[in-house]
């Protein structure tokens, strides 16, 4: 029995990929493509895999966090000698706000540590300047948001509620364990304990400290057991007399925007298996193309005595060839481009990429998907191939000739729009298989591409929404509660100010019940609000929105109701320490309403949780009638421009009044940082288009390559019969912009719901929320030229062999 | 040339045997007879030619008898195997060994040489053994006379000399029919002369070859004739002795 393989047969599949280079090359770089665009994504995942978990778990990350209001020299050692952690470590951290010497003020978040020199948990490293800060010197994290101004502006002034000192700039360092300050518009400072007491000079008896950083002994992996043991630990802490107002228990391992990086890379992923799909169909109309090609061959092998196991063989074995010369220049550009995103995503996450090779597990699963895809793609045409009886392989008959004469409406057809163009449209119809799937792939290519523009009229649409919720130009943070007229009149002093609102707000912790886990606490903003309030009008999602006489009912933010971790809706009971009121310790609220709050500042939380309460019922609890700790401030010139002038002219008024201000900002700036997160998604989606093209243009190469290589003898009879070299082009250029045409109505069609689950995945990533959706036409029309235009460009090269085919040649050609 | 009246089957072995053989056709103006109970035999040896017009049915009986398609009803038997029984992939395989099949066209692989081209039998059904094939495909591009192009692409040969290579692989695995379908319909008249001798060389040296053909002139110079029309065969006729089998 003679084998599948053999050299004479190696010899036809050598001298077949040789026969038509132009097709050969073709199916290389749609391999190459494909696995381009699947193997950047495995390699940017695996890197990133790793290189998360060594920056993250690198810095020792707490297994559990503990807030305490009155923390002395007593603490730890009741942690770390009673109950055996591994290691604990004293932090506060709190809002700020940061001045230049020439008057600029940004928001920041400091952060107190016990020894720069000796950090054990949540570790960061020095990058520049000196090291450890020296007392009256603080450190910038690299990713502040302002970094570039601050490090260079000489001594800073750092406000916080109860007062300010001027700091100078020693360096700067990199914490991986915090999320981007640049995402958030803020900037991280930390500074020593012998640094802050200069803020407490004036009360020397209060507490540095107000967080336990806390590692657990053995396996820190284990949430359950890192939960319980801060359960232990907070009782030890409250039977010894102190005071824990919060208990956080991060999942262990799992970066602060694990969330994000996931939902980046499955973006990523998905487009990378789009391409190496387009890329499969690409070979498959290929593969099916030479075997109808060759059918008469297979017809003659087949009555010759080959079997069906030896046709396939010699496909397969071709396939394989075209596979093998694709997959190393696959690999090495997916291994590089899988580099520059996983260095792209480590900057989205703030941490550094120490070593970008890829393991070889994930060469093997390319070079594995660069010879399995192929073949599988090539599996259907080839058993079609296979199948076929030696009769029909040897019919004479052209394959996929019209069947049908042309009807009536065909002519006068002809006559409206031209013989070349309806002859075109005949031709273009011939193959409807191949034109299908060449369509289909030019299709999908357009869908990338407008929604990426799609994506961005969305963005840019949900953040207008956004900013139509919230009336207000500025939210001013007031350091401490002050009597709500005098800030009122301080500000409606000037002229631009035509309304304002005060509010009261605080960080609150929930406290943890039977039913709430201590693993699954809420931390976030309670914001006291009047509840006819005319500076917020956020969309009600679940229950309703705040009614006057509303005692102890509660709106969250889809934010927190959206959480993974935390599970409370509409109905749900919850209880929060609002002690940082002045109310009582503990306080019970009925969640009435979820509302929709886009763009919710952060300020210093993981996460923008803000929660909305009756400010009459809130100072009912506090005793702090008609006291407010925040502002918001509206204008007559809600433009940027106006606003970035009247800002620091808030800031005078107020500070002329006697108020302090822990932080002052615009909501367009906010907004504006918003809208520049598009840029980053918009990247992506370019890069994908740009493949998804490059596979279009090359199918469609291939299909004008094919019709024109199969209709040569028909070229031949019509240059025979008068048509020029120009027309024969023209004809083929028509086909080709009819194909354009036809993939524009496909991207049409599928563009919407491509564009809203990318759309969704965007704003789910960034925003917690789908987003607006906008079909942009000028999407439509930008496609519309391109796709026109890669046509032509797809079919330049066949028409212009067409045009050059030699009558004679043609005619004798079999 | 004599013809001796009808064809009358004498005692050699029967290499074709085709009882009661109907194949009807579904097409879209209805069913299609294009063989309606038929009976031909073939012996070992003969040199046969099958004429007609189009659409008589001669095509479909070299599908027949070369299992390249199945009768709708009655048996096929060729060199001993009843046909109408084989899978595609046994009918591959049979086909391999038992019949070499010769084409209007040629049907030469494009990118083999002539010697390759033969040679591709041989590999798709590993009769000989390798180091004999290549000696054995030389030898027989010299029975036809053009050892000299053994080395030459289908597009480099003449229309003659293709042919001349078809039958050369028609022979590769020495299979005991041979089946040719208006093999000189795309030849020139001096190289159709030169082709039928060749085959009627084959059939001297024991072959027995059935050939396809229009031109009446040709079938003339056959032994045996038999004429189709309408599916139906109405007349065949010998010329001659009967030829000298194995």
């Amino acid at each position: 029995m003679a084998g599948l393989f053999s050299p004479l047969r190696l010899k036809k599949v050598w001298a077949d990929l040789w026969a038509n280079e132009l097709r050969t090359l073709m199916s290389v770089l749609a391999v190459t493509v494909g696995l381009f665009g699947a193997g950047s994504v495995l390699s940017a995942y695996a890197i990133l895999d790793r290189e998360i978990d060594a920056n993250y778990s690198g810095t020792n990350p707490p297994s559990f966090v503990l807030g305490v209001d009155d923390i002395d020299d007593g603490l730890k050692p009741l942690l770390v000698d009673d109950l055996n952690f591994a290691a604990v470590e004293l932090r506060r951290t709190e809002p700020v706000r940061i001045e230049t010497s020439d008057g600029q003020a940004e928001a920041a978040q400091l952060r107190v540590v016990e020894d720069f020199e000796s950090l054990e948990v949540a570790t960061f490293e020095p990058e520049r300047g000196e090291w450890p800060p020296l007392p009256g010197q603080l450190v910038l994290e690299r990713s502040s948001a302002d970094l570039e101004e601050l490090e260079h502006a000489g001594p800073l002034w750092l406000e916080r509620s109860a007062g300010g000192v001027e700091l100078s700039v020693a360096g700067v360092v990199h914490d991986p364990g915090r999320a981007p300050g640049w995402q958030d518009d803020l900037n991280y400072v930390y500074v020593s304990a012998e640094t802050f007491a200069q803020f407490v000079a004036d009360s020397p008896n209060s507490s540095v400290f107000n967080e336990v950083y806390v590692v657990v002994d053995g396996d820190t992996a284990d949430i359950v057991r890192n939960a319980e043991l801060a359960s232990t630990a907070r009782q030890r802490l409250e039977s010894a007399g102190y005071s824990v107002s919060s208990v956080a228990v991060p999942p262990p391992g799992e970066h602060p925007h694990n969330d994000q990086m996931t939902a980046v890379l499955f973006l990523l992923q998905a487009f990378g298996v789009l391409t190496l799909l387009l890329a499969a169909v690409l070979v498959a109309v290929i593969v099916g193309n030479i075997v109808n090609q060759q059918r008469r061959q297979l017809g003659a092998m087949k009555a010759i005595g080959a079997t069906g196991g030896q046709i396939t063989g010699i496909y397969l074995m071709l396939v394989l060839a075209i596979s093998a010369v694709a997959v190393l220049p696959g690999v090495f550009l997916a291994s590089a481009a899988g580099r520059g995103i996983a260095g792209f995503v480590a900057t989205l996450l703030n941490f550094d990429v120490t070593d970008n090779g890829i393991p070889a597990s994930i060469y093997v699963v390319q070079i594995l998907l660069g010879f399995a895809v192929p073949v599988l793609a090539a599996a259907a045409p080839i058993w079609i191939g296979v199948r076929m009886s030696v009769r029909d392989a040897m019919d004479d008959s052209p394959a996929g000739s019209a069947k049908r004469n042309p009807s009536a409406h065909v002519v006068s057809a002809q006559r409206v729009v031209g013989r070349v163009t309806m002859l075109a449209v005949g031709n273009v119809l011939r193959r409807r298989t191949r034109l299908a799937a060449t369509i289909l792939i030019l299709g999908l290519a357009g869908a990338t591409f407008t929604s990426a523009i799609n994506l961005t009229s969305s963005w840019l649409a949900t953040i207008d929404a956004a900013s139509d919720t919230s009336q207000f130009d500025f939210d001013v943070n007031l350091s401490e509660p002050y009597q709500q007229q005098r800030v009122e009149e301080a500000l409606v002093e000037l002229s631009e100010v035509n309304a304002v609102e005060g509010w009261t707000e605080t960080v609150v912790s929930e406290v943890a019940t039977q039913s709430a886990n201590a693993d699954e606490l809420l931390l976030g903003f309670l914001n006291g609000v009047p509840a006819e309030t005319t500076m917020v009008d956020y969309p009600v999602l679940d229950g309703r929105w705040l009614q006057p006489g509303d005692t102890n009912a509660i709106v969250i933010n889809h934010e927190i109701a959206q959480d993974p971790h935390i599970d409370i809706g509409v109905g749900d009971s919850i209880i929060l320490d609002t002690a940082g009121l002045g109310a009582d310790k503990n306080v019970e609220w009925e969640v009435v309403g979820v509302v929709k709050q886009v763009g919710a500042p952060r300020r210093g939380l993981d996460a923008p949780f803000h929660m909305f309460v009756n400010v009459d019922y809130l100072n009912e609890l506090t005793g702090n009638n008609n006291y407010v700790t925040s502002m918001k401030v509206r204008t007559d010139s809600p433009s940027a421009d106006a606003q970035a002038v009247l800002a620091p002219r808030l800031d005078e008024a107020l500070s002329d009044a006697d108020i302090g201000v822990s932080a002052l900002s615009s909501t367009g700036d906010r907004l504006q940082i918003l809208r520049d997160h598009v840029v980053v998604i918009v990247a992506f989606l370019g890069l994908m288009a740009v493949l998804a093209i490059v596979v279009g243009s090359l199918a469609l190469t291939s299909l004008m390559s094919i019709n024109v290589l199969e209709r040569r003898r028909e070229i031949g009879m019509m240059r025979a019969v008068g048509a020029t070299g120009g027309i024969i082009q023209r004809l083929v250029l028509s086909e080709a912009l009819i194909v354009g045409l036809l993939a524009w109505v496909v991207t049409m069609v599928i563009t919407r719901p491509v564009s809203v689950l990318l759309g969704d995945a965007a704003g789910q990533l960034f925003l917690r929320s789908d987003l607006e959706n906008v079909f942009s036409w000028y999407a439509a029309l930008v496609w519309l030229v391109v796709v026109l235009f890669v046509s032509l460009v797809a079919a330049f090269y066949p028409a212009r062999q067409a045009s050059r085919l030699a009558v004679n040649a043609v005619l004798a050609f079999d | 040339m004599d013809r001796s009246g009808e064809h009358e089957p004498t005692g050699f072995s029967t290499i074709v045997d085709l009882s009661r053989v109907t194949k009807n056709y579904e097409t879209p103006a209805g069913e299609f007879v294009a063989l309606d109970d038929l009976d031909l035999q073939i012996v070992e040896g003969e040199l046969v030619a099958i004429v007609g017009k189009s659409g008589s049915g001669k095509s479909t009986l070299l599908n027949l008898m070369t299992a390249i398609d199945h009768p709708s009803r009655g048996d096929v038997t060729v060199a001993g195997t009843e046909l109408h029984e084989l899978t595609e992939n046994e009918a591959a395989r049979w086909r391999g060994r038992n019949v070499g099949l010769i084409f209007q066209f040629f049907q030469l692989l494009p990118t083999l040489t002539a010697v390759e081209n033969i040679l591709l039998p041989m590999d798709f059904v590993g009769r000989f053994s390798k180091s004999e094939r290549r000696g054995r495909a030389l030898e027989l591009l010299r029975r036809v006379g053009i050892e000299d192009q053994a080395d030459k692409l289908p597009t480099q040969l003449s229309g003659g000399q293709q042919q001349r290579v078809a039958i050369a692989r028609s022979l590769a695995n020495d299979p005991p029919l041979i089946v040719a379908d208006e093999p000189t319909g795309n030849l020139d008249s001096k190289t159709s002369d030169a082709i039928v001798s060749l085959f009627e060389q084959l059939a001297e040296a024991g072959s027995t070859v059935v050939m396809v053909t229009h031109d009446h002139d040709i079938a003339d110079r056959m032994p045996r004739r038999v004429e189709l029309a309408d599916g139906v065969i109405v007349a065949d006729s010998m010329v001659g002795a009967r030829p000298v089998g194995n």
